[in-house]
């Protein structure tokens, strides 16, 4: 090949110009220590260091949320374990308290401490951190614990003898919200209370029992007995009513702001952080887990989507609801029925259907559910037998239970009261009576292991009732014992009580009354009868009711210890058998201890009480003799009077009346009262063997059982704490390391090999030198220089 | 037989020959280093001999031409590479300064910008009521709108900047053009007589249309054979034709010239302007040439990542909007104004849009808490709307739901921004939006704008930072809209949600970092044929001095001996006087 200076000289400059940029590249990796400098140099290697620093980046930002969330809950950690040292010396103060020897001086010291004690436990869960309150929620500038003042004004009124005033709620029901309400007391005497005209439900009669087995609630009390003289009702719902003397037939309408000592002013709410991609836990607990009584919540387990895919909410049509399409592509139709059926807080059986409209919201149908009232269900209290011991059936013959004679029914209808009468002969089958009363009460009736359960067609207060009694015997005996409520038709089920929203899709419904709870739903879907697919789901528990409200404890405590007349006395449970004198009790529980007693009749040669003498004894729970009670009758010219006669365990006197018209206001040892009233006009029988109980609560007892149970909810709630900041170390160390093995890919990717670069720099240099070097000697040679 | 004098005669022919002969081989050493040029030789022949009857007497040797040792198939070839690699060149010059945008290695890039602003509504749910906390959010923000911006501007910068170099490269083209056709016209007169050659013109010429082929491609064309080697220039080389783009920039020696135009506000295209002053638009046929290299980058991919950008931006904008606008800040509003503008009120909202908000309405729901001027809560209302509502429908269901507590209106009579007032001694907050509808009309919002160019942080939210919705009610402690916000960083919003904002971001500057390299590699493929090419050129055509310093002594040797045949016939002719004296 023919070579000129030229392309000598060109070549040269090439080659210059590659070890000259090869150089450059070298020095820029030695300098910035990096074998990525530019976008071009790899893109490939680029990509993944730049999503590793994105990661890297969030990873720094997550271990920042972890240090901050851990400050919080050490906070956290700091105040409960000071609730929780608090609640300790408390306890034993209230046992020192029931140390029975104490004088009043040192219980009234006490009494101040435990108050003292109480302040700080309340300081301890309004304590701030950061400027922020750590227990109240998302309510973060607000105090989670304050006094607020109840209001309470009558705005208008047919009787200005009514009075009204705040008073506390019991225990175990909700105060009523804000508004405006309406009194009657109709003719009959019965007290009702309403809002909008929903009646609302109040305390069934006017009694704490929250501690002795829990309250009832009732649209419509019979307040007869405070008529006569006139007298306060407490309706356990921040109000308490003056019912001045006759004063049936009265109206008042009063506006009521609520409030109360201790309440719970955050929200439900806990405080989250992200701790790692699409992870976030909550860090924070709220102050009503910790200190007051849970409502329980219920849930259903289909989440419900509307015409855009998103999780349905108050606004959307019933009609467009429908689940994911992976579960199913179903939805409800207009003109379905959702049939809802459930219990309420104290198990009363509550049920209601809705008809699906073209228009209808999901707000109309958690309207229809708020709304749902209970139905009265009434069940015999006596197992029907045969005389061959066995069970009866549908298909036996009201001759086979009676001996041979025919029965009469007396029962009044559900709304009219009216009286009805049907006399049923020996040969009909109990399945044919049954029927017959189904027909004549509008009630479904059915047999089961022998009980008959009489389910009221109708929701809401019930005047239903029904006897049973021979035809033919001289004294007719109500051979199929009494019927008592088993779900009490008045108590307004879930009226008032129950909140039911929708969340996230999913419908929420909250038991507004705290603590242990039987509150249920189901919902259930048909179209004329036919069954359809339950898009709903089933309800689960979502939050379990339960707990104790530790304010409401300390009360107590103080109460107890200073004397106030705090302690709690249950209804009592029906007879175990065909007794029909309904037991109702009363007084003031003085014992020490809190008990649950029991009363038997243990003797009587006739069942009926107008026939012959009869021994009630009373038993403890441990079943230690308490005492006894003999009624004697004595009838002369037609009218009956008893003789009664109580003795403790001592076999002391306690009570003693001759020629009693009734079988009210027996008093027993320790306070209590008993009234054996008569139910309806049924023969006033008293089984030998029957029996009936009843709670005694000592209150001074209940607190230290109370704070004790404090003391475990508090703890529970601290170790969740402890759960979250232990979640919080792991994720720390787990991010640790993720960050270390990512800095270590991102290395390997971007950083420079030194060993390699400065080979590749002392390869260059050399060849550098060689290549000026040969140039410089090339260029010299000329055939001119010998010419 | 010839006399004594021929012998005079042949010696001066070979002294002349000599003498032509180092002169071009003089010529050849100056132009040693000249670009363009191609080596010289003489072409030395016989004379014509005298015929005598002995035999053809030699009568010396005469210089019949000067023939040039071009390779016209070569040259072509390395004019082909040279344009090619001129076209590598220059995209890669506009691609690096693209890729100099776009760096992130330095730390402080776009892809730090959108992990600080996520990061920074992570720390505000951290700690949702820190005051400083929400000026981060909003620094953050301000941060990452500016970085959009100013990469965005830089493109735009860059972009006017090859505009201005088509023109400058359109210019050059035209010069060169007018430059070709007058040197075919001196060609044609050069070569009118017949042996006559242009040498020095057609080596103006050729650098000429390697100059135009760095430029942009064009396709030469003339009678010239290329398989002919070392031959003199014939004498069509005037009918010499230049196309671009398929028309005649050049044709022998009239030329036509190019004009760039702005097409639509933007793109700059190049127009071929015939002389009845036509224009053709050529701009797609420009492919090769620096001038392809920049048009290829103003035109294509400098829009292309415009548009990158500007979804990135719009997605960014449009999914923290609707997050943002359906959540509360710590104050409430007694008024307030949407950022964009619908044109229409009683078309569905999606299509009264302004132009780019590109956010479609979805059948949701807007719930609005009401409060008193103290703040205590008077009520929450839900507003049931459906995707093809217009505005005046929704308006109405609005105002109808809020029951005169708090109105929805548009600034304008059938078009403008919404507007939301709360009756005096009212207040209002948002707490939910399912239909996206707030986020569409610019309420509550966190971003303003629409894309790469007018991202900015809403002026409301930096003038009050309590306006920054971190939950969804009011309460202080509400942090669950700020989690939801950051957590926007791990979803899959954008590629028919297949991608997150950051994967999206790093693939195209994946996307660009390959674009380059893939560049690069051409280009030193491009580089080293050149070399090549440009070594074989020189090989053939190129001058050697050690050759020339051959020939130099070759004719230098050669008029010696001529000098001394004449000195010889000289004596000869001395000693014949001689003897007759």
């Amino acid at each position: 090949m023919r070579v000129t200076q030229s392309m000598l000289y060109n070549n040269f400059l090439s080659n210059l110009n590659n070890i000259n940029s090869q150089l450059y590249n070298t020095q820029t990796q030695m300098a910035t220590g990096k074998s990525i400098n530019n976008l071009s140099d790899n893109p490939i290697a680029l990509s993944q260091v730049l999503s590793l620093n994105d990661i890297q980046s969030r990873l720094t930002q997550y271990t920042s949320n972890i240090n901050s969330a851990n400050s919080v809950l050490s906070a956290q950690d700091t105040a409960t374990s000071n609730i929780s040292t608090l609640l300790q010396n408390s306890g034993s103060l209230i046992i020192q308290a029931a140390n029975a020897t104490n004088d009043s001086a040192s219980n009234a010291s006490i009494a101040q401490q435990l108050q003292a004690i109480e302040a700080e436990i309340k300081n301890s869960a309004n304590t701030m951190f950061g400027g922020q309150y750590l227990f109240s929620g998302f309510l973060t500038n607000t105090a989670p614990i304050q006094d607020t003042t109840p209001q309470v004004a009558t705005t208008s009124t047919n009787n200005n003898n009514i009075q009204i005033k705040t008073s506390n709620n019991f225990g175990d029901i909700n105060l009523l919200n804000s508004g405006s309400y309406s009194i009657q007391i109709d003719g009959n005497g019965n007290l009702s209370i309403s809002q909008n005209g929903i009646a609302i439900p109040i305390s069934v009669d006017g009694v704490n029992r929250s501690s002795a087995g829990g309250d009832q609630l009732s649209t419509s009390v019979n307040v007869s007995n405070l008529l006569q003289n006139g007298g306060w009702f407490n309706t356990g719902r921040g109000i308490s009513i003056y019912i001045p003397k006759n004063s049936q037939s009265s109206t008042v309408t009063f506006s009521y702001i609520k409030g109360s000592a201790n309440t719970y002013t955050g929200d439900n709410n806990n405080e989250s952080i992200a701790y790692s991609d699409g992870l976030s836990t909550p860090i924070t607990i709220n102050a009503q887990n910790l200190l007051y009584q849970q409502n329980q919540t219920i849930t259903s387990n289909n989440q419900l989507l509307n015409v855009s895919n998103d999780p349905a909410t108050n606004q959307t049509k019933l009609t467009d609801l429908h689940l994911n399409n992976a579960l199913a592509n179903i939805s409800l139709q207009s003109g379905y029925t959702i049939i809802a059926t459930g219990t309420d807080h104290s198990g009363n059986i509550v049920s209601g259907s809705f008809t699906v409209s073209a228009g209808a919201t999901v707000s109309n149908l958690l309207n229809f559910i708020n709304n749902l009232s209970s139905k009265e269900v009434l069940q015999n209290n006596k197992v029907l037998t045969l005389a061959d011991g066995s069970i009866a059936s549908s298909l036996t013959t009201i001759g086979q239970l009676t001996g041979g004679s025919g029965i009469t029914v007396n029962g009044l209808a559900h709304s009219s009261g009216a009286q009805i009468s049907l006399n049923v002969s020996a040969g009909t089958t109990l399945g044919s009576f049954l029927n017959l009363v189904n027909v004549n009460f509008n009630v479904s009736a059915t047999i089961s292991h022998g009980l008959i359960q009489i389910d009221d067609n109708q929701t809401g207060p019930s005047k239903l009732s029904i006897n049973i009694q021979t035809q033919t015997q001289q004294n007719p005996v109500p051979v199929f014992g009494m019927f008592n409520t088993i779900s009490d038709g008045s108590s307004g089920g879930f009226v008032s009580t129950v909140s039911a929203t929708i969340q996230n899709g999913h419908i929420v419904v909250t038991d507004l009354r705290g603590g242990n709870s039987q509150m249920n739903l189901s919902l259930s879907i048909a179209n004329n009868n036919t069954p359809e697919p339950n898009i709903f789901g089933v309800f689960n528990t979502t939050t379990l009711g339960g707990g104790v409200d530790v304010f409401r404890s300390f009360d107590n405590a103080q109460a107890a210890i200073t004397g106030s007349q705090v302690n709690q006395i249950s209804q009592a449970t029906n007879w175990n058998g065909g007794s029909t004198l309904q037991p109702t009790l009363s007084g003031y529980y003085s014992g020490n201890t809190s008990d649950t007693w029991m009363i038997t009749v243990t003797s009587g040669v006739s069942a009926n009480i107008t026939s012959s003498a009869h021994v009630l004894t009373i038993t403890n729970s441990q079943g230690n003799f308490v005492g006894q009670i003999t009624i004697t009758p004595k009838t002369t010219s037609g009218n009956t009077t008893y003789n009664i006669n109580v003795v403790d365990s001592q076999g002391n006197n306690v009570y003693s009346v001759n020629n009693q018209s009734n079988l009210d206001n027996i008093q027993l040892p320790d306070g209590v009262v008993l009234n054996l009233n008569q139910s309806g006009n049924l023969t006033k029988v008293l089984n030998q063997g029957d029996s009936f109980s009843f709670k005694l609560t000592n209150m001074l007892q209940q607190s230290i059982t109370n704070i004790q149970n404090s003391l475990g909810q508090v703890d529970a709630n601290r170790s969740i704490i402890g759960a979250y900041e232990q979640r919080m170390q792991l994720a720390q160390t787990r991010i640790e390391n993720l960050s270390l093995s990512n800095a270590q890919a991102i290395s390997n990717l971007q950083d420079a090999n030194y060993a390699q670069v400065i080979g590749d720099y002392e390869r260059e240099i050399t060849i550098m030198q060689a290549l000026l070097q040969s140039f410089a000697k090339v260029n010299q040679l000329s055939l001119f220089n010998y010419i | 037989m010839p006399s004594i004098f021929d012998g005079l005669y042949i010696g001066t022919s070979g002294l002349n020959v000599a003498q032509s002969a180092l002169n071009i081989t003089g010529n050849n050493i100056s132009n040693a280093n000249t670009p363009g040029y191609t080596k010289e030789s003489p072409e030395i022949i016989e004379k014509y001999p005298q015929i005598t009857q002995i035999g053809a007497f030699g009568m010396g040797a005469k210089v019949e031409s000067i023939s040039s040792a071009r390779n016209q198939f070569l040259d072509n070839t390395l004019n082909q590479q040279l344009a090619s690699q001129s076209n590598y060149q220059t995209l890669n010059n506009n691609l690096t300064q693209i890729q100099n945008i776009f760096n992130e290695q330095n730390g402080t890039g776009l892809n730090t910008a959108l992990n600080n602003f996520f990061n920074s509504w992570q720390s505000l749910a951290s700690n949702p009521s820190l005051a400083t906390a929400r000026q981060q959010v909003i620094q953050a923000g301000q941060t990452l709108a500016q970085t959009i911006n100013s990469s965005y501007n830089s493109l735009q910068q860059l972009q006017n900047n090859l505009n201005a170099q088509v023109t400058s490269n359109i210019n050059q083209i035209n010069t060169i053009a007018q430059n070709i056709a007058s040197i075919n016209y001196e060609i044609k007169l050069a070569t009118l007589a017949p042996n006559q050659t242009a040498n020095t013109l057609v080596d103006q010429r050729n650098q000429l249309i390697q100059q135009l082929q760095q430029i942009a491609n064009v396709n030469v064309f003339n009678t010239y054979a290329p398989s002919a080697q070392n031959q003199a220039v014939s004498g069509s080389q005037e009918e010499l034709t230049i196309l671009i783009g398929g028309m005649p920039l050049v044709s022998g020696t009239s030329y036509n010239s190019l004009v760039a135009k702005t097409t639509n506000g933007q793109n700059n295209d190049v127009f071929f302007q015939d002389s009845a002053g036509n224009l053709t638009n050529i701009t797609s046929n420009i492919t090769q040439g620096s001038l392809g290299a920049t048009l290829q980058t103003a035109n294509q991919i400098i829009p292309n990542y415009m548009n990158t950008l500007n979804t990135l931006t719009n997605t960014i904008i449009n999914q923290v909007n609707i997050l943002h606008s359906g959540g509360s800040g710590l104050s409430a509003y007694t008024q307030t104004q949407g950022t964009y503008t619908l044109n229409n009120t009683t078309n569905p909202v999606s299509q009264s849009q302004q132009n780019g908000v590109n956010l479609p309405l979805k059948s949701g729901t807007i719930t609005v808490n009401v409060y008193d001027a103290s703040g205590n809560s008077v009520g929450t209302y839900s507003v049931v709307v459906n995707q093809n509502d217009s505005f005046s429908q929704i308006a109405n269901k609005f105002n109808s739901a809020l029951n005169g507590l708090v109105s929805m209106s548009i600034s304008g009579h059938s078009q403008g921004n919404v507007q939301i007032v709360a009756k005096s001694g009212y207040q209002f907050s948002f707490s939910q939006d399912t239909s996206n509808f707030l986020a569409a009309a610019g309420i509550n919002t966190f971003f303003t704008g629409t894309n790469a160019q007018n991202i900015n942080v809403n002026p409301i939210v930096t003038n009050d930072p309590s306006k920054i919705a971190a939950g969804t009610t009011m309460s202080p402690g509400d942090n669950s809209n700020a989690l939801a916000i950051a957590n926007l960083q791990n979803e899959n919003v954008l590629v028919s949600n297949t991608q997150t904002i950051s994967q999206y971001y790093n693939s195209f500057l994946g996307q660009i970092g390959s674009d380059l390299q893939a560049n690069q590699n051409l280009l030193n493929a491009q580089n080293s044929m050149v070399t090549q090419t440009q070594n074989l050129v020189q090989s053939q055509e190129g001058v050697s001095l050690d050759e020339e310093a051959a020939n130099l002594i070759k004719y230098q040797t050669a008029y010696q001996a001529s000098a001394r045949f004449i000195s010889v016939v000289d004596t000869i002719t001395q000693s014949l006087i001689n003897m007759v004296q």
